[in-house]
């Protein structure tokens, strides 16, 4: 089956052309800054947006891995199952996050120490 | 196509719906009915797991019902059993509302579906069908603000790790075009182990599991976690959500491990033979004892001091799934059955404690186990059980892994794990010590129901029984799962 291109800019090379590689550097790009986000921000909700960026460089993965693979879609099927899996995570750790905003009015990771390793 | 193996998952999900149900139509008025009716699903789903008929067949492509499946599905719906009726004796001494019922409900369908997997996308559901409930059981007291920054942390640090494994799992699915665990051994086995990308992503995968079971380096967020839990809700991390992690290590490990080529020996025997995985594992599992033990010798609250202790104990458990050998995974079963034991009834005494007096100091507990002998007893087994000394259940587990470690010829994993076991006598006799040597701060006497005794026997009679006979019985039955593993049956 040969991949038929979705948008196809004049001059532009089609996606098929661009080939596996290309898409496996940007979601290896996506999940670098995706998890500095998470090591560096100090913000809870920053630190979410970064798990944000790595769930959905793996999701590109198997999306481009399923495409210039053997397609047999299992790929693009697990991708919906993720896109699902981290809402609901986003959906529960927002509220969570809500709930420490209430008791101290801040979500810096950095204030929450009253408990220690 | 026969659905008998998912009556389990059946169960627990109609259990579910029916406690959001009655428990929308009674209002909270009459909280019993939802409880009720969660105990008996779980007590239907684990009656349904002994059901099954095992075999290798495969149910919808996706999970396994062997008898190592069963097993972990009767265990974790045990454990949710228990927990469900230790909340009720809990801290707050209330009757817990169907969200809490739902969500332990939940975690426990994730952990059967994660014991039974047969496929990546099955496990990474079924991972975070125990994950997200978690993070919200932690967090239920949610007026305690040790609670919110507990679950918190755990919603943080569990998230990046399950991003950090996803991204692992897609590039194995990727190099090996396929998500069953299966095919996934075939293409190993015809060289897709040796592409760079396969060694990063599987180190980025065992990471997802290594902190399920907080396992060193990434067990740091255990003590944390379980301080702000709920006693009864760390009992059901420490032992379900563990054992869960350690059955999808299993199904993981065994489908890979014959197919990823054993490397030469630099280390002169000091580690197993075998792959890097192997190594790997039994490093992880002496740091982990290491560290877990000399963690828990610093503590001063009882729920933390637990949960350094079940960080060691991880090790122990990763010491028996590292020598890989049907006797060392009916250790490993063994094991996480005396751990259950031991574990929910040292939750439970932490629970009744920290809701009478108010904290879990262990200074508080001074000259408890003078005025309420029972209790100390009790706590006496439990503390002595989980060091490991003889007529106890835990003596029995530790000793069937090391037996099985020495099978092997492992002899300086054996020796450390030894010394490991030496070090926790320090800590868990300095509660004893607590208990009866030192001279209380406030005379304060407890006030023990008799469901506290009744579920309190419940646990540690077994931790004697076990300890001192049918423990035989018990690694026989125990034994059923190294086929299921290994083949050949």
């Amino acid at each position: 089956m040969s991949p038929v291109p979705l948008l196809a800019l004049p001059g532009a090379p089609s996606l098929a052309a661009v080939g596996l590689g290309p898409y496996l550097v940007v979601g290896a790009a996506l999940f670098s800054a995706g998890l500095v986000t998470v090591l560096a921000r100090r913000n809870a909700v920053a630190i979410l947006i970064g798990i944000e960026l790595m769930l959905n460089a793996a999701n590109l993965n198997l999306v481009a891995f399923d495409r210039f693979g053997p397609g047999l879609v299992r790929g693009q099927v697990f991708a919906l199952f993720v896109l699902v899996i981290a809402a609901a995570e986003a959906a529960v750790a927002l509220a969570i996050v809500l709930n420490v905003f209430d008791s101290r009015d801040r979500v810096d990771v950095d204030q929450v120490r009253s408990l220690k390793g | 196509m026969d659905l008998g193996p998912l009556l389990p998952a059946v169960l627990l999900t109609l259990g579910i719906l029916g406690v959001i149900v009655t428990d929308l139509l009674g209002r909270g008025r009459r909280p019993a009915v939802p409880v009720t009716l969660a105990l008996a699903a779980l007590a239907a789903a684990a009656v349904a797991a002994l059901g099954i008929p095992t075999g290798d067949g495969l149910v919808l492509g996706v999970l396994r019902a062997d008898a190592f499946g069963v097993v972990f599905a009767v265990f974790c719906c045990g454990v949710g059993f228990v927990s469900i009726l230790a909340t009720l004796r809990g801290e707050a001494l209330r009757t817990p509302g169907g969200e809490f019922l739902t969500l332990v409900l939940s975690a426990v369908l994730g952990m059967v579906m994660l014991a039974m997997s047969a496929d990546l996308v099955m496990l990474y559901l079924a991972f975070e069908l125990v994950s997200i409930p978690s993070y919200v059981l932690v967090g239920m007291r949610r007026a305690d603000p040790r609670a919110n920054e507990a679950s918190l942390k755990y919603v943080l640090f569990g998230a990046v790790s399950s991003g950090a494994m996803l991204y692992g799992l897609s590039w194995i699915v990727g190099l090996c075009g396929t998500t069953s665990l299966d095919g996934l051994g075939a293409a190993l086995a015809n060289g897709a182990a040796s592409e760079p990308a396969f060694v990063v992503a599987s180190v980025l995968v065992f990471a997802g599991f290594a902190f399920k079971i907080s396992a060193v380096p990434f067990h740091f967020w255990a003590p944390d976690v379980y301080a702000g839990a709920p006693a009864a809700v760390a009992g059901f991390l420490a032992v379900a959500s563990k054992a869960a992690g350690f059955a999808g290590l299993v199904r993981v490990v065994a489908a890979t491990l014959p197919s990823v080529p054993a490397l030469g020996d630099p280390l002169g025997g000091l580690l197993p033979e075998g792959g890097p995985l192997i190594r790997a594992m039994a490093v992880g599992a002496l740091l982990t004892m290491t560290f877990g033990n000399l963690g828990a010798l610093r503590q001063r609250e009882i729920k933390r001091l637990l949960a350094w202790s079940s960080i060691a104990h991880a090790g122990y458990l990763l010491l028996a799934l590292c020598v890989w050998s049907p006797d060392a995974m009916a250790a490993l079963v063994l094991y996480l059955v005396a751990y259950l034991f031991m574990n929910l009834a040292a939750f439970l005494i932490a629970g009744i404690v920290i809701r009478e007096l108010g904290t879990g100091d262990l200074a508080a507990l001074g000259g408890l186990g003078r005025r309420h002998p029972g209790l100390g007893l009790a706590l006496a087994v439990v503390l002595f059980s989980l060091t490991g000394l003889p007529p106890f259940f835990g003596f029995v587990a530790k000793y069937s892994v090391f037996y099985a470690v020495l099978a092997k010829g492992y002899v300086w994993l054996a020796v450390i794990g030894l010394v490991n076991g030496v070090i926790s006598l320090y800590y868990y006799a300095r509660v004893l010590s607590f208990l009866y040597l030192a001279e209380p701060a406030e005379e304060r006497t407890l006030r023990l129901g008799w469901p506290d005794r009744g579920l309190l026997a419940a646990l540690v009679l077994p931790v004697v029984v076990f300890g001192v006979a049918f423990w035989g019985d018990l690694l026989e039955w125990a034994r059923r799962v190294g086929p299921a593993v290994f083949g050949g049956g």
